[in-house]
């Protein structure tokens, strides 16, 4: 019999870029003249089935894949079968973004772009939009009042159209946003609680300069889920924050890495988590790794290893 | 006949390991480096609408993003130089690049045209300060797509081609403005695939709209490459040469993903250049013999290893050269 648990993972997808093929049949198309692995990194079939086979039940999508999934699997419904088939139980969320929240006149188009992203998720069974609550800091920030204000109205709506549809809205606040260290609780407390939820995404919001074991307990009964993610630059300075393009700097700083291998406290933000009887689904980021593969095994190990140990 | 790489080499969509690289200014900087290593000093870039995505990254992929990063085109270009390469001869911009933009940014069908001007004419002036003189314009939107909304109503479908032959001929009378020429873009899933390329050639002024075929594209939508640019010669303002053994048995072209086969024989489109069976010495033989004196674009498209493709693309040219 299976045991209990209380939480579960699933694996954003967005380390492998734009997934094009549901499934490739031919390796010799793709290795004969080239000699290359070219043929194992580019289907659905494949990627779903690394994810299961290291033990993973969920995955994310980003709100880019999906016109892609919909040429290729004609619906959001069709796609959640072919991965339920290849061990995945759940899509447990969506990355979107609102970028230019903070002026009103963008709003009618980013209710647009949330309608789409709303009717797939609600389409394949999935339970969070996690949304970037405006653009980069680098042009847009600092946010006046008005700014801000916009900002979380625009969240509230997208928190209303979410509830409609049995869906969970969550901030997933990045290091790099025009909502950032100064205001970003300031613009957490305007957004509507029955609506509006957090994404806690440990590297990103540890970068930011917050202490993230301080802002769970803090916020816990809002804190519904989680981006699993290290990082080895905590508490960035303003200046590699606000930085044109931060995220991917032009040093080719590499920001996150697999639990375990940078400073987040992840034993002790898991007995937080246990002490507040957190359930559900967590997510598991690893966007920047050169070689997906491994990290998600690295980071299968770790849950194994350091994580379920205390909570799991 | 001048030569230029094109950085369509690399497939922003590609879902192989290293594919976070790609949004790095570092990578690419790396692939000049290697574009002049390798001895070619001239390069065609794809751009896309400037969109919150790529244009916070490192990629030359909009404008948005070199100005980001390079502060200006000037800047841009003054770092090519440095490194070795003298301009960016050409920019491809594509309908279908915009109609994808328009899911991400909540616009509207009904506003791809004036849209897609826009983006021409932003990326248009960049091309001009970069010293570039050739646009490639992919016209339309994909076939798949656009059977999406329009189905099988062929008299919706004939005016839309006519809207679109409109646009391009407005992208091309803005160009001309800043001393760029316009060319037509042929991929094989659009209404400009193969002899499609006609009507939009017909219909628009050849002193202001040229044509820019890509081999490969040409062959695949079942037109005879060398008989496609020999027929069309006056009108060449560039020449992708592109390679592939794919051949269209299922018509993958009017599928929603055409450069991406879910279905059929083959599912793989492109080849290294070299690596196909397209006829390019046919094709090379051909622009030598009439002294074709515009661009030759290499684009050893959608390579899964560009350093390898780089390397392949100057061990081609070099035989091609050398045999003719």
């Amino acid at each position: 019999m299976a045991e209990q648990r209380n939480i579960n993972y699933s694996y954003q997808t967005n380390l492998w870029g734009n997934i094009n093929y549901k499934q490739l049949t031919n390796f010799n198309e793709w290795f004969m003249g080239d000699y290359d692995d070219s043929y194992y990194f580019q289907d659905y079939d494949k990627v779903l089935r690394y994810y299961a086979g290291a033990g993973f039940k969920g995955i994310e999508l980003m709100i880019f894949n999906v016109p892609t999934i919909i040429n290729i699997f004609g619906s959001m419904k069709n796609f959640k079968e072919f991965a339920n088939e290849r061990g995945i139980e759940k899509i447990s969320g969506m990355f979107s973004h609102h970028i230019g929240s903070e002026d009103k006149r963008n709003h009618k188009a980013i209710f647009q772009l949330e309608r789409q992203a709303i009717d797939a998720l609600a389409d394949c069974d999935g339970v969070n939009l996690i949304i970037q609550p405006c653009g980069q800091y680098y042009g847009t920030g600092p946010l006046s009042e008005e700014g801000l204000r916009n900002a979380a109205d625009c969240m509230n709506e997208v928190g209303r159209m979410c509830a409609d549809k049995g869906l969970a809205a969550s901030i997933h606040n990045e290091f790099w946003c025009a909502v950032n260290k100064y205001d970003h609780e300031k613009f957490f407390d305007m957004c509507d609680p029955r609506y509006v939820f957090y994404c806690l995404d440990t590297a990103q919001v540890s970068i930011m300069g917050v202490d993230i074991l301080e802002f769970y307990k803090k916020y816990h009964e809002r804190v519904q889920y989680f981006h699993v993610k290290d990082t080895t630059k905590k508490a960035a300075t303003d200046a590699e924050r606000f930085q044109a393009g931060a995220e991917s700097a032009d040093d080719g700083t590499r920001w996150f890495w697999e639990p375990g291998a940078g400073h987040v406290d992840f034993p002790e933000l898991w007995k937080l988590l246990k002490q507040y009887g957190h359930k559900g689904w967590v997510g598991i980021e690893s966007d920047g790794t050169p070689n997906p593969l491994a990290t998600i095994l690295l980071t299968k190990n770790y849950i194994d290893t350091v994580l379920d140990p205390i909570y799991h | 006949m001048k030569v230029a790489l094109s950085y369509e080499m690399i497939n922003m969509n590609s879902s192989l390991s290293g594919n976070m690289n790609l949004t790095y200014k570092w990578y690419w900087e790396d692939i000049v480096d290697w574009t002049a290593a390798t001895g070619f000093d001239s390069i065609a870039l794809t751009m896309v609408p400037n969109q919150f995505n790529v244009g916070r990254g490192g990629a030359p992929r909009c404008t948005l993003a070199i100005n980001t990063k390079y502060g200006s085109a000037q800047g841009y270009l003054a770092f090519l130089n440095d490194r070795g390469i003298k301009d960016v001869c050409a920019m491809n911009v594509s309908a279908q690049a915009m109609l994808a933009d328009m899911f991400e940014s909540g616009k509207r069908f009904e506003d791809l045209f004036p849209e897609f001007y826009s983006y021409a004419a932003d990326v248009t002036d960049m091309l001009a300060a970069l010293g570039g003189k050739t646009l490639l314009v992919s016209p339309t939107p994909g076939i798949g797509a656009l059977k999406g909304r329009f189905g099988d109503d062929e008299a919706a479908l004939d005016k839309f081609t006519g809207e679109a032959v409109e646009c391009l001929g407005k992208i091309a009378e803005m160009a001309a403005s800043k001393g760029v020429k316009a060319c037509l873009a042929n991929d094989f899933w659009t209404l400009a695939r193969g002899e499609q390329a006609d009507r939009f050639l017909a219909e628009l002024d050849p002193a202001l709209v040229g044509y820019a075929p890509s081999t490969a594209m040409l062959r695949i939508a079942g037109a005879d490459p060398v008989k496609e640019l020999e027929r069309h010669f006056d009108r060449l303002g560039a020449v992708v040469f592109t390679d592939s053994d794919f051949v269209d048995t299922v018509d993958v072209y009017a599928s929603p993903a055409p450069e991406y086969p879910q279905f059929g024989p083959q599912q793989r489109v492109y080849k290294d250049l070299g690596y196909g069976s397209v006829d390019l010495a046919g094709a090379y033989a051909l622009l030598k013999s009439k002294g074709f004196d515009g661009t030759v674009i290499l684009e050893p498209r959608y390579t899964t290893n560009a350093p390898r493709a780089l390397l392949r693309t100057r061990t081609f040219w070099t035989k091609l050269t050398k045999e003719a």
